[in-house]
């Protein structure tokens, strides 16, 4: 069936077509010609009440007429049209309000404002349809807002779209559109119409019409586009007999007594679309506990120090642990030298002998830094040379332009990259020829060896190295590692529950709440934490090898190879940072609620209402699966509920019976009120009659039902 | 550069090579091999390198017997020793002093 919001029944203003003039005879007789099974008369400035109930008679029941009017709007000098719908039920104050506002105005000077609007026709609960952008003369996005922000129907405030591509551009913008034929000549209305919008839904009423726009943000979207709907065979029963049925990307709700096969047939459906490669898993309430799903004990936690700026240190523990004094010279050695002189004439001519060691450590490092941006720059030549990304971003001249600096820069690195080589080498080299010429000297006086050296570099350098990683382990063991805290689900009045999860190192004191990340128990987290402190404190003391040494005789010391070795983890709910834990009921609330907000195609739910009061299902659940029903998942729930069948508004409904030793499948929804027996498509039962039988409670989603069938 | 003072040092009957900077003496025994000693005044020395690069120069004594050629030879690698590892703690941010 189709709908048009937008036609025009007769010429109101001067610059009307008169090809827009019909009578109720034209009139039924083209739109009847058509699929159009919703009209709206929207004509300018005016609305003709007795043309609209001769136009009703005479139509009958063949196609509905909604009642409405194309209004002038001025706002800030500027001109726009602005359609207002009404229900049939409203007509006729429809006209009453047209006749208040537009007392002094022909139909080629009336303007109102937004404002005027509002106050005059908001009473009428109507929906509102704003030219928009191609659409002119138009609202701006403003206008619009203006008019979602005053009326007490926001979810009916639609933009008009010159056609169905335009439409779906606004649509994908987040913004409800239509388009209607706003037609010009009726002759040529059976073209027209076939580029009309398609609903899907029988649409019965302007007041079901309204109840759809409520539950859809976007409820055009859906009108328009339709659902998607596939046929799924699957066996659910011991018999192995095949169950065929429509499933749509909506809501698809199985009721009926208990023990009638619902939850079987939800994990047939759950392994159907397994089996196709499809994530999905029944929820079942109750089944499951909040401390294992949160992880409350750490045991899936997975923490990479490396995300916090935080190094494991692995090679400074290894240095810490390893570490060995340095022996010194003895002055013996430099007795010995000078208490005997030297009277080989040769000897005492080396002067070689006498030439002190040289620093080798710094030249090292230079070669070190030079040959690293060296090796960088080589890196990047290549990469740039083979990129075809940076080819294309430069012009062949830059390109070239930028090979040949990488070029010069490589030629001229790599010759101080040699000097800095031959200063190393030539460096270690003198220093050993020196230790070679001692050495010989005394081979060949028995004249003994001049010391070289006091032994102060290395054993300097020795404890620098020592002091610099101590000093690097102690830095990250100091980062702080911020608190995550993961929302869990709001518990109403008491607030947002949070599970909150901290992770850090090991402080040396009592960590009582707290448990080790990895497997290594709190004592040699402890003793390495106040050993390295310790050993920080006493790097340029003669006890610093003891407490290294101590340090390793630790029992399990060992097993901390890295500083993650230290961490300890907990993991508790929290509400305003106060620790809270919540009660099995609060529990399947929050399970449930956690369920809906993963982001997955398919929802397979097993008696969500279980633990729930019909509050929560109503002002949490029910708005949280028609959002996903609106995003187009395939969302399937066994219930007992009348809040969840019947408030959600699904698509499809299912309902299996057991009565006469067998067991019944029907289908069918709310829209339609029937359920139609999936073998024997003669037996059809009252939807609404199965429902309130079935399903408990709920008083108040039946009432809401009702407005769609115009009884309760 | 900071030069501070070293001197020969004797007392009873032991020579020592007395560093001293500021108002603190250090005194490395040049008569018998104490090497825990002789660490304890190069762990000073590491401290004090971390205030700034420093040298020492030997007050010359009356008497250049065998003590005095062994005192000015291991002033003389020492100061060169100092030179190296300041440089090497520079290099590596560790020159604030400790707390």
């Amino acid at each position: 069936m189709k709908i048009d919001i937008h036609v025009h029944t007769k010429k109101t203003k001067q610059g009307d077509p008169p090809t827009r003039n019909i009578d109720a005879d034209r009139f039924h007789e083209i739109v009847s010609g058509t699929d159009v099974k919703i009209i709206a008369i929207t004509n300018h400035n005016v609305f003709d009440l007795d043309q609209y109930n001769s136009f009703c008679e005479t139509v009958g029941d063949d196609f509905q007429i909604w009642p409405g009017v194309e209004l002038d709007v001025l706002e800030n000098g500027i001109r726009a049209h602005l359609i207002i719908i009404v229900s049939p039920t409203n007509a006729a104050k429809l006209q009453d309000v047209m006749k208040l506002v537009s007392e002094e105005y022909t139909p080629d000077n009336f303007t109102i404002s937004l404002e005027e609007v509002i106050e005059n026709f908001d009473s009428l609960n109507p929906i509102y349809i704003a030219h928009y952008q191609g659409k002119k003369p138009d609202l701006s996005d403003d206008d619009i807002d203006f008019i979602i922000s005053k009326t007490d129907y926001p979810n009916r405030v639609l933009r008009e779209a010159t056609n169905a591509v335009s439409a779906g551009i606004f649509i994908s913008h987040g913004h409800p559109s239509i388009y209607g034929s706003d037609v010009q000549d009726w002759e040529k209305y059976n073209n027209v119409a076939v580029t009309l919008p398609d609903l899907r839904l029988a649409v019965e009423s302007f007041e079901q019409f309204c109840l759809l726009l409520e539950k859809d943000q976007v409820a055009i979207n859906t009108l328009l586009e339709g659902k998607r709907f596939e046929d799924i065979t699957i066996k659910p029963f011991s018999d192995n007999l095949p169950l065929k049925f429509k499933i749509f990307n909506d809501i698809n709700v199985f009721f009926g007594a208990k023990g009638t096969g619902k939850s079987d047939i939800l994990d047939a459906i759950a392994k159907f679309y397994s089996d196709k490669g499809i994530i999905c898993k029944k929820f079942e309430a109750g089944t499951t506990k909040l401390s294992d799903v949160y992880d409350i004990g750490c045991k899936d936690l997975k923490v990479d120090l490396k995300d916090y700026g935080i190094e494991y240190c692995n090679k400074e523990i290894e240095i810490v642990m390893t570490a060995s004094e340095v022996d010194i010279v003895n002055i013996s050695r430099y007795h010995d030298y000078y208490s005997e002189n030297l009277t080989n004439t040769k000897a005492k001519k080396l002067k070689i002998n006498n030439l002190l060691l040289s620093n080798t450590q710094s030249l090292e490092d230079d070669f070190e830094k030079i040959d690293d941006t060296n090796s960088q720059v080589h890196d990047f030549r290549e990469f740039a040379n083979e990129s075809e990304e940076i080819k294309d971003v430069l012009s062949v001249e830059n390109f070239n332009k930028l090979i040949s600096i990488l070029d010069e820069a490589a030629e001229k690195l790599e010759e101080k990259r040699f000097l800095k080589f031959t200063a190393q080498k030539s460096t270690t080299l003198f220093n050993k020829i020196i230790e070679i010429f001692k050495k010989e000297i005394n081979k060949k006086t028995g004249h003994p060896i001049k010391p070289s050296t006091t032994g102060f570099r290395e054993y300097a350098k020795n404890r620098i190295k020592i002091e610099k990683a101590t000093k690097k382990i102690l830095s990250n063991i100091n980062i702080d590692i911020p608190v995550m805290a993961e929302y869990v689900g709001n518990l109403d009045e008491k607030g947002d529950l949070y599970c909150k999860t901290i992770v850090k190192f090991h402080d040396g004191t009592s960590q009582s709440q707290f448990d080790p990340l990895d497997n290594i128990k709190k004592t040699p987290q402890k003793d390495f934490v106040t050993a390295i402190n310790t050993i920080n404190n006493c790097i340029f003391t003669n006890s610093l090898f003891n407490e290294i040494s101590d340090l390793r005789e630790k029992e399990d010391i060992e097993k901390i190879q890295s500083i993650r070795g230290i961490l300890v983890c907990r993991k508790c709910f929290t509400i305003d940072d106060e620790e809270y834990t919540p009660s099995s009921g609060e529990v399947s609330m929050i399970l449930l609620h956690k369920e809906l907000q993963e982001d997955k195609e398919i929802y397979i739910l097993d008696e969500p209402e279980r633990s729930l009061g019909n509050e929560y299902i109503n002002n949490v659940i029910v708005p949280l699966i028609k959002e996903k029903a609106r995003n187009g998942k395939k969302i399937f729930i066994a219930t007992h509920d009348a809040n969840i069948a019947v408030r959600t508004l699904p698509y499809n409904s299912i309902y299996r019976y057991y009565g006469q030793n067998r067991y019944k499948t029907y289908l069918g929804n709310p829209f339609s009120n029937s359920l139609i027996e999936i073998s024997d498509q003669t037996e059809v039962k009252d939807w609404k009659d199965i429902s309130m039988k079935t399903l408990e409670g709920g008083k108040e989603a039946f009432g809401e039902r009702g407005k769609i069938y115009g009884n309760s | 550069m900071e030069t501070h003072k070293a001197k020969i040092k004797y007392n009873d009957e032991k020579y020592f090579l007395s560093l001293e900077i500021n108002k603190d003496t250090y005194e490395i025994p040049l008569s018998e091999d104490l090497p825990v000693e002789i660490q304890k005044v190069f762990n000073a020395l590491i401290i004090e390198l971390k205030n700034g690069i420093f040298e020492f120069e030997l007050e010359e004594p009356n008497d250049k017997d065998i003590i005095y050629h062994i005192a000015t030879e291991y002033l003389l690698q020492l100061n060169t020793e100092i030179q190296d590892i300041y440089s090497e703690m520079e290099q590596h941010n560790l020159l604030e002093p400790l707390a």
